[in-house]
Order: C-alpha cells, then sequence, then structure tokens
C-alpha cells in the first residue's frame, strides 16, 4: 500500500510530476456546512463549524487537499461591502461602497485580524494542524472580483472612460491580496488560491492591459514565500487561458464551460499544472453516482497522470449529493473500478436498441425496472416496490426484473431499452416511467390495459 | 400536466429588463399564470419592488445566489423553481437573468426537466453604451447572438448613423433574430407567440392543449466538419420542433444551425465560437 500522503500527491501535482494516482481536490465550501446539519450563514460565521464541516469532508470525501474555506465575499465585507446572506448559499455583495462615490481612502482600514477573516484564520490554524496529511488552499478573491464587489458593475464601462482609476482599485486589491497570502502562511497553508472568476468575462486584451500585471505580481509573491498558487476562473474563459499562464501560477483550475484537453495542452506546453473539471450542476448536483463516476472517469482519461488534479469546475453547491462525490472519491484510487466504467462506455456502441417483438409473448406481461440498485438507492427501492404493489393479485400474467445498471448486464439492458435516467419502468420493453416513480394505480392501470391489449384478462 | 415555459431575459446591467419584465407583466397576467423570477442581486432587491408595486398579479421568486459571479452556480435556484411550480402550476415564467449570465449556462438548468423547458431568449441591448460594452464584458455578446428576440432599447439616445451600426453588428452575430427598436422596452405591438408554444402552432395546426415540450442544451468541444453537420441534421426525429444554435467548425468560424418543424437553415459565420451549443425543444 503506497504511504505517500495526500498533500505530497497535490504537489507532485503541481511541480508536473508524474503522480501513482491522480489527487482528488473537492472545493466543499457551504456544502460543509451541510454535512454536519449548519445552515450556510451559520456555517460560514463559525470557526467551529468550518474546522468540523471540513474535517468531515476529508473524511467523507477521501480528501487530498481541499480549500479553508469557499466564500469570495470575505475581503469584500472588511472592507466596508455590505452582504446578504442565505441559508444555503455563500453571501452575496448587496452593496458597493465605490459605486455611491466612497473612495479608496475612505474605505474601512483593511485589519486581517479582526472580523471573519481573524475567525477564519483561526479555523486554518487548526485545521493544518489536526490534518498534516492533507494539501489546504487558502482562498483570495482575486484583484478584479475584489475590484468588482467595491465598485459594482460600473467598473467596466470606467475601463474604458477611466482607466486610470480602475488600475488604482485594482492596486488596491492586490495589496489586500498579497496580505491575505501571509495570513494563510501564518496559519499553515501552503497552497494559496487566487480566485477571480470575472476575468472569464473580459477577452485577452483588455486581461493584459488590466489583469496580468496584478496577477503576475501576486503569483511571484506567493512564491516568494515558498507557498504554491493556484489561479482559479470560472466560466468560459478559454479565450483567456494562455495570458493567464503568462501570470506564472504553479496551477490553473478551471470549470466544465472549458475544455480540458485544451487547457492541458497550453498549461503543460508551459510547465504549468491545471485541474478541473467536474460538472456542478448536471452531474454532481443533479446527477447520480453513475453519471459523477463517468464524468470523473472522464476527465482521469483526459487530464492524466502528470500534472492534473481532479476537481469540481467551482465551490459545490451547498445540496451536493454526498453519495455522488464519495462515488467521484473512490475513483481515483480504485483502477478496477475505472477499468469496469470504462467498459460499461465501450458497451454502448455495441448495442442494438431492444425489439419490441422479443417482448411479443402473448402469455404474459413483462415489467422491466432499471435501478442503480434498489438494495441501496431509495429511489430505486420505491419504485420496485411500486411496481411489485401494482402487480399484486396478477402474478399470473405480470412477470417482473430488475436489472441493476451497476453490473455490465444491467447497464446493456438500461441501453437495450433507451431509459436515460433512472430508476425506470418499461412495459413490454417500453419505457413508461423515467425517474420519476408513478402512483401505484396508474403503473397497475397501465399494466392491466397492456393485458387487455395481449388478451390476457 | 402542461409545462411551464420560460423565457429567459438577459442584457447587461441597466440595459431595461425590469422595465420589460414590467411591460410583459402587463401583457401576460391576468388571463395566464405567471411567475417570474429574479435575482436579488440585481438592483439590491430595488428591481423586485418595483415589479411587486406594478399592481400585476404574478409569482415571484427572489433568489440570493450568494455567488452571482460564479456563474456556474446558476442551477441554485432549480429547487425552489420545483417548488413554485408544485404550488402555483405557472404556465409562463420570466427569468431576469444577472446582467453577466450565459444564456446558454441558464438554459442548460431545464435540460429535460419534469416541470419547465426554455422556449424563448431576449436580449435587451441599451443602444446608449452597447458599442463599448460589448467589447468590455464577452458575455454581453453571447447574450446577443443566441437570442431570439433582441430588444434595441433606448433607441433615442442614439442618432441614426449609430443606431444602424447597432443593428449591423447585432445581425452580423445573430443573423437570424427578431430585432425590436424601442424606448422604456415598450413593445405594444410584438406579438411573443412565436416564443411561447402554447399559443404558437405547429406545422400550420395549433398546438393541442396539454402538449408537453422539454428543452435541451447540446453542447460539445469538438470542431464539426460540413459533412458532421450534414448528418447530424439528417436525421432529426420528429418529435424535435425546434433547434436553433452554434456549431463549432473552427478557429475562425462557425455554424449557425436553424430548425423549425422539419425546415433546417445552415449559414456559416466568420466568427469562432469556443464550443457547440444548440438549443433543442422537443414535444413530448
Amino acid at each position: 500500500m503506497s504511504t505517500i500522503t495526500g498533500k505530497e500527491l497535490v504537489k507532485n501535482a503541481f511541480g508536473c510530476k508524474k503522480c501513482e494516482r491522480i489527487p482528488w481536490v473537492p472545493f466543499v465550501g457551504v456544502h460543509a456546512g451541510e454535512l454536519i446539519g449548519a445552515d450556510a450563514e451559520s456555517y460560514l460565521k463559525s470557526e467551529e463549524l468550518i474546522v468540523n464541516g471540513v474535517e468531515r469532508a476529508i473524511k467523507l470525501y477521501r480528501a487530498d487537499g481541499i480549500p479553508v474555506l469557499f466564500d469570495l465575499q470575505l475581503e469584500a465585507e472588511a472592507l466596508g461591502c455590505e452582504l446578504m446572506w442565505a441559508k444555503d448559499n455563500p453571501p452575496s455583495v448587496k452593496s458597493h461602497p465605490m459605486e455611491s462615490g466612497v473612495t479608496l481612502e475612505q474605505l474601512p482600514k483593511f485589519d486581517p485580524s479582526q472580523g471573519r477573516i481573524a475567525m477564519v484564520m483561526s479555523a486554518a490554524s487548526a485545521l493544518t494542524r489536526g490534518n498534516p496529511d492533507v494539501a489546504f488552499y487558502g482562498l483570495v478573491t482575486g484583484p478584479f472580483t475584489l475590484a468588482l464587489h467595491l465598485k459594482g458593475t460600473g467598473i467596466f464601462m470606467e475601463m474604458y472612460t477611466n482607466p486610470q482609476e480602475i488600475h488604482k482599485i485594482l492596486r488596491f486589491c492586490c495589496d489586500i491580496a498579497r496580505q491575505m497570502v501571509l495570513q494563510y502562511k501564518r496559519a499553515g497553508v501552503e497552497i494559496i488560491a487566487v480566485v477571480d472568476p470575472m476575468t472569464s468575462q473580459i477577452g485577452p486584451d483588455l486581461f493584459v492591459d488590466f489583469i496580468s500585471e496584478y496577477a503576475f505580481e501576486l503569483f511571484r509573491f506567493i512564491s516568494s514565500e515558498h507557498l504554491l498558487s493556484s489561479f482559479f476562473v470560472c466560466g468560459d474563459a478559454s479565450h483567456n487561458i494562455e495570458v493567464m499562464c503568462d501570470c506564472r501560477p504553479d496551477n490553473i483550475s478551471i470549470d466544465e464551460n472549458i475544455e480540458l484537453e485544451s487547457v492541458k495542452k497550453i498549461c503543460l506546453s508551459k510547465g504549468i499544472s491545471f485541474g478541473g473539471n467536474l460538472k456542478l450542476t448536471s452531474t454532481l448536483l443533479l446527477g447520480d453516482e453513475i453519471d459523477c463516476e463517468l464524468d470523473a472517469l472522464e476527465c482521469i482519461d483526459k487530464g492524466g497522470d502528470v500534472g492534473f488534479i481532479l476537481a469540481p469546475g467551482c465551490d459545490l453547491p451547498y445540496h451536493t449529493k454526498s453519495a455522488n462525490l464519495e462515488a467521484v472519491s473512490r475513483l481515483p484510487a480504485d483502477g478496477y473500478r475505472q477499468d469496469v466504467l470504462r467498459a460499461m462506455g465501450s458497451v454502448s456502441k455495441n448495442i442494438e436498441p431492444i425489439d419490441p417483438k422479443m417482448y411479443s409473448d402473448d402469455s404474459f406481461i413483462k415489467v422491466d425496472i432499471i435501478t442503480l440498485d434498489s438494495g441501496s438507492c431509495a429511489p430505486c427501492r420505491y419504485m420496485v416496490g411500486a411496481a411489485e404493489k401494482a402487480c399484486e393479485g396478477l402474478d399470473r400474467w405480470v412477470r417482473i426484473e430488475e436489472h441493476k445498471i451497476k453490473s455490465r448486464e444491467g447497464l446493456e439492458k438500461m441501453q437495450m431499452f433507451g431509459v436515460t435516467k433512472i430508476p425506470s419502468i418499461c412495459i413490454d420493453g417500453v419505457p413508461v416511467y423515467q425517474s420519476s416513480i408513478p402512483p401505484v394505480g396508474d403503473l397497475r392501470r397501465d399494466i392491466i390495459e397492456r393485458m387487455k391489449e395481449k388478451g390476457l384478462k | 400536466m402542461t409545462k411551464c415555459n420560460v423565457i429567459l431575459i438577459t442584457g447587461f446591467l441597466g440595459s431595461g429588463k425590469t422595465t420589460l419584465l414590467k411591460n410583459l407583466l402587463e401583457i401576460y397576467s391576468g388571463g395566464r399564470r405567471v411567475a417570474v423570477i429574479q435575482n436579488e442581486y440585481a438592483g439590491a432587491g430595488v428591481d423586485a419592488d418595483e415589479l411587486k408595486n406594478s399592481g400585476r398579479e404574478f409569482y415571484l421568486l427572489e433568489i440570493n445566489n450568494g455567488s452571482i459571479f460564479c456563474i456556474c452556480q446558476f442551477a441554485n435556484f432549480i429547487e425552489q423553481a420545483g417548488e413554485l411550480y408544485e404550488k402555483y402550476h405557472p404556465e409562463i415564467m420570466f427569468i431576469e437573468a444577472s446582467g453577466m449570465a450565459d444564456p446558454i449556462a441558464a438554459g442548460s438548468v431545464f435540460n429535460n426537466h419534469p416541470y419547465f423547458f426554455l422556449s424563448g431568449i431576449v436580449c435587451v441591448v441599451d443602444c446608449a453604451n452597447y458599442e463599448v460594452i460589448k467589447r468590455l464584458v464577452l458575455p454581453v455578446n453571447n447574450q446577443v447572438r443566441i437570442a431570439d428576440l433582441v430588444i434595441l432599447n433606448k433607441q433615442e439616445l442614439v442618432d441614426e448613423k449609430r443606431y444602424n451600426s447597432i443593428i449591423e453588428s447585432v445581425i452580423e452575430i445573430n443573423p437570424i433574430a427578431e430585432i425590436a427598436s424601442t424606448s422604456f422596452c415598450n413593445l405594444p405591438d410584438f406579438n411573443f407567440a412565436d416564443m411561447d408554444p402554447i399559443s404558437c402552432r405547429i406545422a400550420g395546426e395549433p398546438v393541442k392543449p396539454g402538449t408537453s415540450f422539454y428543452s435541451e442544451i447540446i453542447k460539445n468541444h469538438k470542431i464539426m466538419s460540413c459533412a458532421e453537420i450534414e448528418d447530424f441534421i439528417k436525421d432529426v426525429p420528429s418529435s424535435v420542433y425546434r433547434m436553433k444554435g452554434f456549431i463549432r467548425t473552427g478557429a475562425q468560424e462557425c455554424c449557425l444551425l436553424q430548425y423549425v418543424n422539419g425546415a433546417t437553415s445552415l449559414r456559416y459565420l466568420n466568427f469562432g465560437v469556443s464550443k457547440t451549443e444548440i438549443i433543442k425543444i422537443s414535444i413530448i
């Protein structure tokens, strides 16, 4: 068994070294609150809850690395932006002080030893002390995003009408970021993620004119402090990957809007590692375990074992299904499961759709239930239960069969029936209910109708 | 139960989205069960208050999308929208997207959704600053590019020459959009029926009551050849009612696909897109 720690794996990947397995860094923010039964607001305001939540996430999701906190409003709040809090989301910035004429000089003095920042740093110290094998990411709000918090969306027009003023604000925000880097360093954090999602909103020419100077300085500063750096962006920033690399971070982290293979090509050619880009919504939030495993496998296969970190595209939504993340977390270390999933993927190319004639036996009705596994998946259990109840007293004419897609046979059946969602019910080979558990009466009526068509009753 | 059709209203901050919403509520509320989704961030609740005071009847869902800058988290509201549907069964829902939202990312939230489908995208353009904003804020271009209807608002603030140049630049990236020219988003003569399959016609026949639609965003990063595009459109299932979007064909070119009721049109355009994105509306 390997003795390499998660932190070492992450560091190796940052250094573009070949890794014995791909490191996995779930970007758990307020989702950790849900794991411990706390709402987002309480979670983000309590050192104890943050420590408990992050430690729970590390254990549950076998994290090689994890952010201390994912809240891009932290610095803005300290600088006088009013926040609007939510129960299942990070807060949003409600007021932009500079929009109403406040100058940089009039903003509250930035004092990281006070307020929520001090609390977060104390949580970071506790986490790094208690979990020495985990790579902690300290998230710093990028200069452009912080400038937008302070200035509001008017910043875009002013980039055109008053560029000097915007540079002044960006200079200020860069200095704030430097202070945050030092705070995280004191707390024992070894990786700094500069999170600047708003840079995806501008083209490469404006990026070079307004962002590059400050980002480059920041990454050089992080390196001079003997820390590792990552540049986080979300949204379709494919046009900016080159100029982001030119700012010389150690790593670039992207979301599903950007093609992983093209980022890999650009980054590795410049000696920069990269990470991403599990789909936050369609798979992690709304999909099931198989969707998530297949998504992770695609990332693993595209990313490769040099310089790649498996991670979601951004902050995980509060309600992300734990089972989905657990499924992803098992995959990097489970080569066998990866092979099974690849085999499943290849099955689809060879399967013919079902021939309804196979179900033309007039002596009975066939009810096929496609499930993940009714033994372990609650909706699947209800679906099987509904089918069994609907068929009560009809045993003479109806045959029920469950196909679990955890097995190759089940997956083949799923593809044969043309079913795309789990759990589903097919009557005589025709999908009738997909991903919605029917009322028992409705299903029984459908079955009896089919029996009548076949002259069975 | 008939699904709720969703009309997404995009446009940069200050372009007139809330004014348009108010005008749409005048048209729709009363006759239809209308829902509105607004991001609380848009004007720190001011816009929502403006709507609430409009005296129109509608169901308002204000979302607090904490990561408003994190456009990938747009999906967080979908659970609340589902609850709203179960409670009120709205027939039409307007979503006022945040100024920088990517309409495709927002639309994909409704992929094969049991209650909702994306039936149309409206983009409100502020004529007074469009030329500058489109160069600075890239999503504004996406909003115009994918819209079914582009509303050139505040037209009175620009002279004829500038106005014509704005129209030209809109047509350049979206030659098939309807374009309406307004002041205060006032569209008394515009018929939203084309974006509203409840009242539209399919193959010349009115849509049967109870017909259900679903929408899906098809995304792919692959560069497609002409032959592959031809293959893709060759066997469109009869259940597909409408498809529209841009296909990635090269670094500096793309193909605009429009398919309505069996009729396909393809236009090759001289600008690149980072991925293929097609909105597909089908009939169940």
